[in-house]
């Protein structure tokens, strides 16, 4: 067809491998010529393919409010832009996102002749759906995706993100306002290498204040027995394990020479919510924060916060407590990757960022209430002296020995600068961990996965600045190719 | 409903949040950023006067803060020494707690005494700890479980649950394929220990496991509880010297899957879908 319309989501050129989207605007170049001495205007629609109403919305710049269809001048050049998103439906299924794989369609005709279509491209809505909401093909998906990095036990899972997720990096991803930008990149490399091997996977959410009943069970991440609240803590080990059936691809799972998942649950994982971590006789309880209360984290002023002060107490509980909600690798940091169960806490934990960014604007990178180390002094002053600090002792009259922290800015040590907001991350940067020193595990190094429907990260080092505008509000090409089911874009403060 | 109003929907619901939290849980959080408290629960470790029970809560309380506290490693040789006071504490609990802590933490002294535990002479109930529960606490670091070791509990287990746990934990090597067979074959170990071998064998000597499975599913049919991992097993065989078994293999798992159960039926159909298309005649 000579007069054919041509779309590439994205970059010119792209093809069907970038026909995924969530609710962010991407770019949609549109390219053909109408037939000589007809205008070269084009119009574009939606349809949706299933009976889910998944819907996509037009608009001509990054700002403003989209529209369900649009004109659009080709103009002598024969290419223009435009911008889609997936239309946010909270009335319909996954609130309007695709359920499994391309459920909706872009019509393009020519505007002179609309009801003969001159081009179209199937695409997916493709946001990370909570794990209790997903079918069985899009769960199948899934584990099938991830037995496949597992490479029963000597995949890419293994060398590179269970390696460098350990004691020796702790410091490079824990304890401060970093843990969340360094998790959400973290989680986005492992969900760009699923996508690898099937475009359609998305990493799913635990939704640990609610009962999962489907998660836990054997066609998922595996049925998982309940042990007495006042059992003991067991950091890193449980002496049962999740069954999986045999159908379920990750029946096989191992991480190196070890066979099976060591997981057991303080709480009954078919009708409750994950508890934390239960008194005991002499053991006081360690309770999660429901979502509510943890997106209240943030104060008056909904803060950022540092050193799990304000939003970013949340690594406390909820998300200390999801962990300590069982025995086995999930309960203690430096094995918890073993257990893929890990990724799916920590997407709900990013999401709930994601909630917070959306509800209070948190996503201007220079903002201290969106992230507090903008100068190495904010760093100086505001953490503990224990993590950035030298110990001086002295004594005091009367022969008492007292030690005090020294800030280090006050000692010539550099604090730590790997906490700044622009600061490049380990292990993509190619340098060495907090606190042991370790090399990049693996294929990290200047590797962090490359993608055709998000971000391009420079040199595949990205840093903190590049997870906290993830979805795009201030300048569309931020948008890291990921998105929340129920955490929808705001077009009408998208400014860039 | 618009994007506007839902988020004021949300907003609504934060705003009405209870915001507090309970009174334990936010003493372990304000323990978690404070030296001094951090101090006290080291103490408690090693207090003499201290009861067990107050002992591995302290122990319980650093380790769920570890998961996010950033004071813990700076005191660690103080939390390591603390704890090993505590590896042959006559409370059975007290000792659990200590040596599942420096294990996880793969202090080589506490490794040193479970592998010596787990080959000791002596019956289960007069060990440190269980030979299943020592297996799985130094599972979470490979090089301290020695092979040799693990052999040795395969090949005369205390228990079922010590059979399971030294099977997770073995190297694929080819040697243990002798001893991995005859559990497989063995249908009075449990199940769970079973289901584990097909995979591994075939990784240790992929031709003897096809032939090792043939002959189980021709003896036992598709019914048999093992069949479906043996199938799939199967599948997993991609080596070159095992190519002509795995195309018979393939071919009575095929024959056997039509009249087959559930499970069966799906392990066979994604043996077969690995299958090379046949070549254009």
């Amino acid at each position: 067809m000579t007069n054919s319309i041509q779309l590439s989501p994205f970059i010119s050129g792209a093809g069907d491998a970038a026909a995924y989207i969530g609710w962010s605007p991407v770019r949609l170049i549109v390219t053909g010529r109408n037939e000589a001495g007809r205008p070269n205007v084009v119009r574009l629609r939606s349809q949706s393919l299933t009976r889910a109403g998944v819907q996509i919305e037009f608009k001509n710049a990054a700002t403003g409010i989209p529209a369900d269809e649009i004109l659009l001048d080709l103009g002598e050049e024969g290419s223009a832009a435009c911008f889609i998103s997936g239309k946010f439906q909270a009335d319909k299924p996954l609130n309007g996102a695709s359920a499994d794989g391309k459920d909706v369609a872009i019509h393009a005709a020519w505007a002179d002749n609309p009801s003969v279509d001159a081009g179209a491209m199937g695409f997916m809505v493709r946001v990370r759906r909570d794990a209790e909401s997903l079918n069985a093909k899009a769960r199948n998906d899934f584990t099938s995706a991830l037995a496949e990095l597992n490479g029963y036990g000597r995949g890419i899972y293994v060398t590179d993100f269970v390696g460098m997720h350990v004691a020796g990096a702790s410091e490079s991803q824990h304890g401060d306002a970093h843990f969340l930008p360094w998790h959400r990149l973290y989680l986005l490399d492992l969900e760009r290498q699923l996508q690898r091997i099937n475009p359609a996977v998305t990493l799913p959410y635990w939704r640990f204040d609610v009962p999962a009943p489907s998660l836990f069970s054997e066609d998922f991440l595996g049925a998982t027995e309940s042990i007495p609240p006042d059992s003991a803590f067991t950091p890193g080990t449980s002496d049962k394990r999740a069954r999986l059936s045999s159908s379920n691809d990750l029946s096989s799972w191992k991480i190196g020479n070890v066979n099976g998942i060591p997981r057991a649950a303080f709480f009954d994982t078919k009708t409750q919510a994950a508890p934390g971590l239960p008194a005991a006789p002499g053991r006081r309880a360690f309770q999660l924060r429901n979502e509510a209360d943890t997106l209240a984290l943030g104060g008056e002023n909904n803060e950022f916060g540092a050193l799990r002060q304000g939003f970013s107490g949340m690594e406390g509980t909820p998300h200390g407590a999801a962990h300590v909600s069982f025995n086995g690798y999930v309960n203690f940091v430096p094995v918890a990757p073993q257990d893929p169960l890990f990724f799916l806490l920590h997407c709900n934990v990013d999401r709930l960022w994601a909630m917070w960014q959306f509800l209070f604007d948190r996503d201007v990178a220079a903002e201290r209430t969106t992230y507090p180390y903008q100068n190495k002094l904010e760093i100086g002053f505001n953490s503990p002296p224990s993590q950035v600090g030298v110990e001086v002792a002295f004594q005091r009259s009367g022969g008492i020995s007292e030690s005090v922290q020294v800030p280090t800015l006050f000692t010539g040590v550099f604090p730590d600068e790997s906490r700044l907001v622009d600061a490049l991350q380990w292990p993509w940067d190619d340098t060495w961990s907090k606190p042991y020193n370790l090399r990049p595990p693996g294929t990290r190094s200047r590797g962090f996965t490359e993608s055709a429907t998000g971000k391009p990260i420079t040199e595949r080092m990205p840093s903190i600045t590049d997870a906290l505008d993830a979805f795009g509000y201030h300048d569309v090409t931020n948008y890291l190719g990921f998105a929340y089911d129920d955490v929808p874009f705001d077009h009408e403060r998208s400014v860039g | 409903m618009k994007v506007s109003e839902y988020r004021q929907n949300m907003r609504d619901k934060v705003a009405k949040a209870a915001r507090e939290i309970d009174a334990d849980t936010q003493s372990a959080l304000d323990t978690a950023g404070d030296r001094a408290e951090v101090g006290n629960l080291i103490a408690i470790i090693n207090d003499n006067g201290a009861s067990a029970l107050k002992k591995g809560a302290a122990i319980d309380a650093l380790n769920t803060i570890s998961n996010f506290s950033p004071l813990l490693r700076a005191r660690m040789p103080e939390i390591v020494n603390a704890l090993r006071g505590h590896m042959d504490s006559g409370e059975q609990d007290l000792r659990e707690r200590a040596l599942g802590t420096l294990t996880a933490m793969k202090d080589e002294v506490a490794q040193e005494r479970l592998v010596a535990e787990i080959v000791a002479d002596k019956p289960e109930a007069e060990k440190l700890l269980p030979t299943a529960k020592s297996i799985a606490m130094l599972g979470r670091d490979e090089k301290s479980l020695p092979l040799a070791v693990l052999r040795q509990v395969i090949s005369n287990p205390p228990d079922d649950a010590c059979l399971i746990e030294a099977l997770r934990h073995l190297p694929s090597e080819p040697e243990a394929f002798g001893a991995l067979r005859a559990v497989m074959e063995n249908d009075d170990a449990p199940l769970e220990a079973r289901a584990m071998i097909p995979e591994m064998a075939c990784e240790m000597d992929a031709p003897a496991f096809v032939s090792a499975a043939r002959d189980l599913l021709k003896s036992k049919g598709a019914e048999h509880e093992l069949a479906p991992f043996l199938a799939k097993g199967v599948a997993g065989a991609n080596s070159a010297e095992a190519a002509e078994e795995v195309r018979a293999a393939k071919a009575e798992i095929s024959a056997l899957a039509e009249a087959a159960p559930e499970a069966f039926k799906s392990a066979a159909a994604a043996l077969l879908a690995n299958e090379d298309p046949p070549s254009d005649p």
